[in-house]
């Protein structure tokens, strides 16, 4: 955990966020070049352009309502994913032979491409279910694994530790496995947020349903107004930057309790 | 009652560590053990913990389940504080409070009251050793296991350990075994000294230590002819 990088002085975040302003600027500068290097609006349109009409749909009842349903099936396939994760992770983390049990029906997951997930999707499910069953199956193996994981590090030498002691195993659990799993799992289940959001809005543009980031995506395209797709686009990284943040700063109170360790 | 080692065998696989190996620890009296690496002493511990099951023989004479046990690290939570790491392994027949106030007075004893509330990490190895051992000495159980616990301290440090913990024993007696390398940690703590062979291990021999508890120092003649004999018999069982 940025464990080389320098102490968080109060002069270091300041750089730090100059740094990433800059860093900022520097994509918008490029996109601006590029934009008036091709010179046509419907192959690549300013930034300015793109922000305005991120601006003019921000006004419509119908991109909450888009940006809404898609939230709603990225969080609903994350908690289906978060509660399977953790129960099977937890199965395979004590017993190696259920992960072994377990490990082929997790490789096909982990290793089948997306889109495969998504055609066949559409071919099982009715509409509204695919980007669901899609995001659960991406985000599964990721906390699957960290929590298989998660478990397996536990310090050993601690368990003998409890084990001498005859430690009751409640107290093991609560004070052993669980701060020893948690940092496995937080950062597992990090990754398969911003993870969801992609697929969802990818299983959206196939599946179109009436409502969704991918649904406003792939009409956009079709009609070829290329300002929309990039504003969609745009709606979908604040999407996954902001459920990122929020899930940090969830998760960091109690990551600072377990590790002693300040962020 | 002492703790009995009857013909006590033990395998890992092919591998013979004990084979009819018998040993009288006296009750309410530290026996200090050496010998060479590997000839099995941790198992010794083990066994006496009950944490493995000897192949033949027998142990007997433990009056509870479980044991203290100090080991080689700290083996300290690393999220808990000092307080809540001794109060983590105290026995569910105390309730929180009388946890806590048991793990709080062992910590004052062994003279970290200030930094109760500290994790691990914030503290030095030697408070570390000195948090195992409030935890050792808070748990009640007759029989206290040492698998060489001051080895990674340096001479000072080690003395104030070993002093610290002739200071906890002397208030509070259990029957102790002390694993060791360290021939002069052995004749300070131990009234009872056992040299073992290498492995399949047996005792090559034992000693009564001839110095009353509270009179024993590095520099006090009778220890440093014990000594002596301990290493003699550490070499000769090695050849």
């Amino acid at each position: 955990m940025r464990q080389n990088s320098p102490p968080n002085t109060g002069r270091n975040v300041l750089q730090n966020y100059l740094l990433y302003l800059a860093g900022v600027l520097l994509v918008l500068s490029l996109w601006q070049l590029a934009s008036i290097l091709v010179g046509l609006e419907i192959i690549l349109p300013a930034p300015i352009q793109a922000a305005k009409v991120t601006l003019q749909m921000a006004g419509t009842r119908s991109f909450w309502e888009s940006v809404g349903a898609t939230v709603g099936r990225g969080l609903l396939g994350f908690f289906i994913s978060l509660a399977a994760g953790l129960l099977f992770g937890g199965i395979a983390g004590l017993s190696r032979a259920a992960a072994r049990l377990l490990e082929p029906a997790v490789s096909v997951v982990r290793s089948t491409p997306v889109m495969s997930v998504i055609l066949l999707a559409l071919i099982w499910f009715p509409v509204g279910i695919v980007p669901v069953f899609v995001a659960f199956l991406m985000a599964f193996p990721v906390i699957y694994t960290s929590v298989a994981e998660g478990i397996r590090r536990v310090d050993t030498d601690l368990l003998e530790m409890s084990d001498t002691y005859r430690v009751p195993r409640g107290r093991v659990m609560r004070f052993l496995y669980l701060p020893s799993i948690y940092p496995y799992f937080a950062s597992g289940s990090r990754s398969a947020l911003g993870l969801t959001w992609k697929v969802v809005v990818a299983a959206e543009v196939l599946s179109q349903p009436t409502l969704g980031i991918g649904a406003g995506l792939q009409e956009a395209r079709a009609l070829l107004l290329t300002s929309a797709v990039f504003a969609w686009t745009l709606v979908a990284v604040v999407l996954s930057g902001l459920s990122d943040a929020l899930f940090f700063l969830l998760t960091i109170r109690y990551r600072r309790a377990v590790s002693g360790v300040k962020e | 009652m002492s703790i009995t080692i009857e013909h006590v065998s033990k395998h890992y696989g092919e591998l013979p560590v004990f084979e009819l190996f018998s040993l009288e620890l006296p009750r309410r009296s530290v026996t200090a053990v050496l010998g060479p690496s590997g000839c099995g002493k941790t198992t010794l511990l083990r066994l006496i913990a009950g944490l493995v099951e000897p192949d033949a023989g027998r142990v007997s004479g433990r009056s509870d389940e479980a044991v203290s046990y100090l080991f080689q690290e700290p083996r300290l939570l690393p999220w808990l504080s000092l307080e809540g790491n001794v109060s983590y392994v105290l026995p569910e027949t105390m309730d929180a409070g009388e946890r806590r106030n048991r793990a709080g007075r062992l910590l004052r004893l062994v003279g970290l009251e200030e930094f109760v509330h500290y994790t691990p990490s914030m503290v030095s190895g030697g408070m570390r050793q000195r948090a195992a051992m409030a935890r050792a000495f808070a748990f009640p159980a007759q029989t206290i296991l040492m698998d060489e616990p001051f080895q990674a301290l340096d001479i000072a440090l080690k003395l104030s350990l070993v002093g610290l913990f002739r200071r906890l024993w002397e208030d509070d007696p259990r029957t102790s075994v002390f694993v060791t390398h360290d021939v002069q940690e052995a004749v300070l703590l131990g009234d009872q000294i056992v040299v073992l062979s290498p492995r399949p291990a047996h005792v090559v021999q034992t000693w009564e230590n001839p110095v009353e508890r509270k009179m024993r120092s590095l520099e006090d003649a009778t220890l440093l002819e014990l000594e002596r004999k301990v290493y003699h018999a550490l070499l000769e069982g090695a050849s």
